[in-house]
């Protein structure tokens, strides 16, 4: 019998201890980060705590569920190349995104449309994982082209892919709603001659895709397996393959898309 | 006793739902003339239901018989028919949308008609479609809280529908090249012709949340047919999508209106079809999804059924809002292709 690699974990957060007890055979649960992979959490300023997991000799980082950071507190360049980060995004699911994009069986939007309602502290994270969603169906990254905000917080952005073969345009659309759940709703639609209708609604635990063509909708399975749990499984694999996670790459795209919207 | 109609144009507008709608409330109108600008076809559909046919206007405006003048033909003609038919004496127009394709023209046409006291009724279906009013009766309520409109199209051709509602397709002339849309100024006209073509059916309804155009943020045409618009109305913003398909899913014609607290969602049915009104949904800000039932008639039913309460003097003619919404609707247009020719030397 091969005896699997056994990767230590050094997390605080609860969902990665729980997503730990659910990987008994790979991981198990380490006190120091040194040679660990070090869970950093997403609130705060997690970029001066991921400099802090790299000086303390982390394998590898996983960032969870990071909240929009001021554009002078990151400096995406300073990053060591060959340092894994993999990034949770619940709402913007690796997995999730996977079986929209494949779906589609190559066939490319005609435009991306997406709306986010969330109260006004959740917003801006909600507008990030647009523009993930937005730059998944396209596939490539996206410019900010026009947009505006109202008095009341509300925003609207026409992006684009501006690529070679023809620009595929976006819009994102952000409302700030009452409530007190941070998660808000995510509603984002891929139009073409296949469709994909994405609605991730955290208060409601909804995360659906569905892709409609002539023939008709399937709606794929739900994903049954921890954000945390696959976020693990992916910085464990990243670790044994050595192949470079492109996740924090596509979240420094993200935000800096999404700041250009902000600033607008 | 049914009101007499007659019908100018014989399109597939007329074969494919005025036609059939009319033939469902028959016990409120019937059809007795229909006339067509010369393709012929006017008489192979008046033969059916026993009416009369000519080519050109000038017949059937002055056919003693017609009650009820129905403009069904290209949007040029609109408003020059309704003054023909008022100037030949006719008092109850039906136009299909749009009404005017000026400011000049809609004011010209409201105008004559209040000045005549003529029922004037403009085919904005999805306006009186029953879900659509229990919506807005909704957003109503909670004046001042509406933050952002958005209604996204995505439409396969026409023919999908008119061949389940009509034969002897196919309805549509096939497309002539495609158009230069590098070109601005084709681009704008190409954007103009759309908002006033399809945008229509729901910027009567979306200037009930949000009246006034304050400022265009963006506008682009977006191959291989629609466009992307996105506009202010006061503190209310609205983005318009279309994507016109060659082939595809069925239609999706989705009004979305966000809330300070409820997104409020109502999906139209396919033009052409009768498939009941538009569905709506609620999602209330905490995660709660409602979903309405389906009314078993749709807005161009309900549309015909307002005229005969119009004509009944149950309601009455409203023209003040028929001109505003004309007018919002030009206005947009107007401002969406002077965004489009923003720094192009003309």
């Amino acid at each position: 019998m091969i005896q699997e690699r056994v990767f230590s974990i050094c997390t605080e957060l609860p969902a990665y201890r729980a997503a730990l007890a659910e990987l008994p055979l790979s991981a198990a649960p380490a006190d120091d980060v040194r040679g660990t992979v070090a869970v950093v959490p997403g609130t705060g300023d997690w970029w001066q705590s991921m400099q802090a997991a790299l000086a303390g000799g982390a394998l590898a980082v996983v960032l969870a569920d990071p909240t929009m950071l001021p554009r002078e507190a990151v400096e995406p360049d300073r990053w060591p190349p060959g340092m894994q980060v993999i990034v949770e995004r619940p709402r913007l699911r690796p997995d999730v995104v996977s079986d929209a994009v494949r779906a589609r069986r190559g066939s490319p939007a005609r435009m991306v449309t997406v709306e986010c309602a969330a109260p006004s502290v959740g917003l801006d994270d909600a507008i990030l994982d647009g523009c993930g969603w937005a730059r998944s169906l396209i596939g490539g990254p996206l410019s900010f082209r026009a947009g505006i905000a109202t008095a009341q917080g509300s925003r609207i952005a026409l992006l684009d892919s501006g690529g070679d073969d023809g620009s595929i345009p976006a819009t994102l659309m952000a409302t700030p709603v009452g409530g007190f759940h941070g998660g808000g709703l995510l509603q984002v639609l891929a139009l073409g001659e296949v469709r994909t209708e994405v609605t991730v609604d955290q208060p409601a635990g909804l995360n659906r895709v569905e892709t409609v063509t002539e023939e008709g909708t399937l709606r794929h399975p739900e994903r049954y397996e921890s954000s945390a749990r696959l976020a693990l499984r992916r910085a464990m694999e990243a670790c044994s393959s050595g192949e470079p996670a492109a996740d924090l790459h596509e979240l420094f795209q993200d935000m800096a898309l999404t700041w250009a919207l902000l600033d607008a | 006793m049914p009101w007499s109609v007659g019908i100018l144009g014989a399109g597939p507008g007329v074969a494919a739902l005025h036609l059939p709608v009319l033939g469902r409330l028959a016990e409120m109108f019937r059809v007795v003339h229909i006339a067509d600008a010369g393709s012929g076809r006017a008489r192979r559909l008046a033969e059916r239901c026993g009416a009369r046919w000519s080519e050109g206007e000038a017949d059937l405006l002055a056919d003693p018989a017609v009650e009820v003048v129905a403009v069904c033909s290209p949007p040029s003609e609109h408003a020059r028919q309704i003054l023909a038919a008022l100037a030949s004496g006719k008092r109850t127009i039906f136009c299909e949308k749009p009404l005017a394709t000026s400011r000049l023209e809609a004011d010209e046409v409201i105008s004559a008609c209040r000045a005549a006291g003529a029922v004037l009724m403009v085919g904005t279906n999805h306006l009186f479609d029953a879900a659509w009013g229990r919506a807005k009766h909704h957003l109503v309520a909670l004046e001042g809280r509406v933050r952002a409109i958005s209604v996204t199209l995505a439409l396969p051709p026409n023919d999908r529908y008119h061949g389940v509602v009509a034969e002897g397709g196919p309805f549509q002339a096939a497309r002539r090249g495609h158009p230069d849309l590098q070109d601005p100024a084709v681009a704008a006209g190409v954007l103009r012709q759309l908002l006033t073509g399809l945008a229509i059916h729901d910027l009567p309804a979306v200037r009930d949340i949000a009246p006034g155009i304050d400022e265009v943020i963006y506008a682009r045409v977006a191959p291989p047919v629609g466009y992307l618009v996105g506009y202010r109305a006061g503190g209310v913003l609205v983005q318009l999508a279309l994507t016109m398909l060659p082939q595809g899913p069925d239609a999706l014609w989705r009004m979305s209106i966000a809330t300070s607290h409820d997104r409020v969602e109502v999906n139209f049915p396919p033009a052409f079809v009768h498939a009941g009104s538009a569905a709506t949904r609620v999602r209330s800000v905490d995660g709660q999804w409602t979903e309405y039932r389906r009314d078993e008639e749709d807005g161009y039913v309900a549309e015909w059924r307002l005229l005969a309460s119009l004509l009944e003097g149950a309601a009455p003619v409203e023209y003040d809002e028929l001109l505003a919404d004309s007018r919002y609707a030009i206005d947009l247009a107007d401002a969406v292709a002077a965004k489009i020719l923003e720094g192009v030397p003309q």
